[in-house]
Parts: structure tokens; C-alpha cells; sequence
């Protein structure tokens, strides 16, 4: 398991998401997704169709330029899906894909408390063995692994810490309001950054996005890290190292994003010992 | 077969991660118009109002109607006129208004989720009827309702 990292007591997480994308299984149908669902469905009883998330796989140095536009013919395939399997509680879901698989934990109510990395690393375990067991029972072969991917989305509500989405100050650490002469504070910014990890180990994609959360009608500005890299292999336990080298650079990048003044408010535990 | 003609994407992207389960909308995007950010703003401002608000015992707007007229003005973001004023209505609902020259525009949220609105133009011409969230082609007409003298 990973070195201690920052933690708060309040932290703003309102979703982590643990993936892995891996290539194209030849031989998956729509009818795989009714077969997995058939093994699951005790403790995933709600079930729903999603359109395909494409491919995002990181590309770095020469692999990185863009290509030439080109020309090409796309064979006519069955049509793509996701599909959604979602626990009874609410709180967690597997998506699943012809070549990805997702385990996503979310905050199921405001004062639910966020069960933390290790709690849900050994639940994504889990629900990745028993989803290569099924592939190997019905002879679909062994996932080639191309990349993991770990998420956290976190909302800034409007009135702690911030009051408008022009004050990115307030929030990112980086952020000077050095005073202008004649431009005005900001009325409203997107933030997209990204950092790459040492040796091409991945990368850390950082956006802030002003939005509304319908559920409960507050204007949040949502903080949404995400790293991906590839693992050394498709072993599992070579995809549990990269999950967790991508959650320590999802939270000690967190850290190093956002100002102090928010970590006093979301209670950084190491401020009050 | 087919032919498809693709395009590389932008070395600088960033994607939004389209693995995200909880559901929020952008309110700052280019396709949008800058009136939206301080329209909606106005609308959660209700959010303060307490019950009896209005002194005949009307009932404090709730979220989930707030979150309805947030995710209508989203919809209505494309329109080049900005919202005129919002106000809270007997019963627990709000209307939001337009106010134009020669025309206007009126919506309702109800506290149940149903939506009415009525258009003016001049005197003589109004139309009224509900707008039901799947009906899309409604509020095409009202954008361009707002957009189009």
C-alpha cells in the first residue's frame, strides 16, 4: 500500500472513479453484458445503457503530435455500449465496456462520510478478479491492459471559501490576484492543467469548471483530478501498483493545487495535531 | 463500409472524464451565452426566502424547483437576449421573465416540475402551453422566440 498521504476530515471528494481500459475484447457481445449481470445482479440490482466512453489512452513525446488528418474505412460493427451496474445502495457503481471497466464510488448524501482509498481499492480488487474470471469462463480471453485511470471529482459549494467563480485565489494555490490596471477580477474561469508524471509514467489532468449541481440546487466550482498512466503489466497486482502511484499523485496533487485557507476548511488532519 | 474522415484531436485537450457519475452542468462553456452565469445566480438567490415569504403563507421554494429552472435556463443559454428578472410565485413556485421591446416572454415552474410559458408580440399576438422536459422542439421555438426580431 502507498506512503501515508495529506488527508482531511472534511474533504470536498464526491466521487472517486477506479479504471482500466485494456484492448477491444474480440469477442464480447451485448449478450455478455445480460451474462455478467446475471452473476452480479445480487448485489448490483439496478442496470442501465450508457453511450461508449472512447478511448483516452496517453500518448507522450513524438507519439504525442498530432497525426495528419486522414482517410480511412471504418468497418460497420455491432452497435457500441456501456452499461451501467449499480449497487443498491446507490453509493457505488461498475461500468463496463468491450474494453473498460470502471468502479465508481459516490457520496450518498451530505453528511456521508468519504470511506477513503483503502476501503475502496480492495472493492475495485474484487469486482476486477471476478470480472476477468467471467471473461476467462466464457473464453474471452485475458484483458490486455493499456492503461488505469483513478478519478476524483470534488465540488467547492458556493459560501465556503469562495463567493464568486471569477476567485480561483481563493482556491488554487498557484493563482496570483496580482491587481491589474485595467482588467477587472474575472467574472468566471475554467481551469485545465496537466502535469506529466517522471518518466513518462503518465499523466495528471486537473480541471476546475464552474457548474450546477441539479440534486440539490447549489452552484459548485468541481474540482476533477485525474491520472493515467500504463501499469508494467496486465497483472493485477501490477494494476493495483499504478492505481495507487495514480491516487498518490491525485492527492498530494489536490494538495499542492489548492490553497490553504481551503484546506483549514476542509480540516487537513496534519493542521490540527 | 463506410467512410469517415478523422480528425486528429488537439494535442492541448483535456477531456472531461466521461467515466464521471455524478451529474452537474457546466455553467461556463463557449457555447453559451455570459448570461447565464448571473441569471442563475438570481435564480438560487431564492433559495433564501423562508416560508410565508409572502405573507399569505406561501411555502419556500424548494431545490428541486430552483435546479428545474437552472437546467431551463441551460437550455435556453443559446438565446441571445438575457433574462429580465425571476421572482417567486404563490404556491412555491418561480417565474422567470423576459422583457423585450417588442416582445415577451414568460415561464413558470411549478413546485410539482411542470413548466407553462407564455410569449407575447405587440398587443394582439400570445401564445400559451406547457413544456414538458423531453419536448426539445419547444424550446428550439423559444430560443429563437428570444434570438430572432
Amino acid at each position: 500500500m502507498p506512503r501515508e498521504l495529506p488527508d482531511f476530515e472534511d474533504p470536498p471528494v464526491i466521487e472517486t472513479a477506479l479504471g482500466v481500459e485494456f484492448v477491444p475484447l474480440a469477442e464480447w457481445s451485448i449478450a455478455h453484458y445480460g451474462l455478467l449481470w446475471r452473476e452480479i445482479r445480487g448485489e448490483y440490482p439496478h442496470f442501465a445503457v450508457q453511450p461508449p466512453v472512447g478511448s483516452q489512452i496517453e500518448k507522450f513525446g513524438d507519439e504525442a503530435r498530432p497525426a495528419p488528418p486522414k482517410l480511412e474505412v471504418v468497418p460497420i460493427k455491432a452497435p457500441e455500449l456501456r452499461c451501467w451496474f449499480t449497487e443498491q445502495s446507490g453509493s457505488r457503481l461498475l461500468q463496463v465496456q468491450q474494453d473498460r471497466f470502471i468502479h465508481n464510488w459516490r457520496k450518498p448524501g451530505p453528511s456521508a462520510d468519504y470511506p477513503h482509498y483503502e476501503s475502496i481499492r480492495p472493492i475495485f480488487e474484487h469486482e476486477w478478479r471476478r470480472f476477468c474470471d467471467f471473461l476467462r469462463r466464457e473464453s474471452l480471453g485475458e484483458p490486455e491492459v493499456l492503461q488505469c485511470e483513478v478519478t476524483y471529482v470534488n465540488h467547492l459549494e458556493r459560501g465556503r471559501g469562495w463567493s464568486g467563480f471569477g476567485e480561483a485565489s481563493n482556491i488554487v494555490r498557484s493563482w496570483v490576484d496580482a491587481p491589474v490596471q485595467f482588467l477587472p477580477r474575472p467574472e468566471a474561469m475554467v481551469l485545465n492543467v496537466r502535469y506529466l508524471m517522471p518518466e513518462n509514467r503518465g499523466r495528471l489532468h486537473v480541471s476546475l469548471q464552474p457548474a450546477f449541481r441539479p440534486g440539490d440546487a447549489k452552484e459548485v466550482f468541481q474540482l476533477t483530478l485525474t491520472a493515467r498512466g500504463r501499469p508494467n503489466s496486465s497483472r493485477t497486482q501490477d494494476i493495483l501498483a499504478w492505481l495507487d502511484l495514480g491516487r498518490e499523485w491525485v492527492v498530494c496533487g489536490f494538495t499542492d493545487f489548492t490553497t490553504e485557507a481551503m484546506h483549514r476548511i476542509w480540516r487537513r488532519k496534519e493542521d490540527r495535531k | 463500409m463506410i467512410a469517415a474522415h478523422t480528425l486528429p484531436q488537439p494535442a492541448w485537450w483535456t477531456e472531461p472524464p466521461p467515466s464521471q457519475w455524478v451529474e452537474v452542468i457546466p455553467l461556463f462553456d463557449a457555447t453559451e451565452r455570459p448570461w447565464l452565469l448571473s441569471a442563475a445566480n438570481d435564480v438560487l438567490k431564492l433559495a433564501t426566502l423562508s416560508d410565508n415569504w409572502d405573507g399569505e403563507g406561501s411555502p419556500r421554494v424548494q431545490p428541486s424547483t430552483l435546479a428545474k429552472a437552472v437546467e431551463l435556463l441551460c437550455k435556453l443559454a443559446t438565446a441571445v437576449e438575457p433574462m429580465s428578472h425571476v421572482s417567486p410565485v404563490p404556491g412555491g413556485g418561480l417565474q422567470l421573465e423576459w422583457f423585450l421591446p417588442d416582445r415577451y416572454l414568460e415561464i413558470e415552474v411549478f413546485p410539482d416540475g411542470s413548466v407553462e410559458y407564455l410569449t407575447k408580440r405587440g398587443a394582439a399576438q400570445s401564445s400559451e402551453g406547457t413544456l414538458p422536459p423531453e419536448d426539445s422542439e419547444r424550446v428550439r421555438e423559444l430560443v429563437a422566440f428570444l434570438s430572432h426580431r
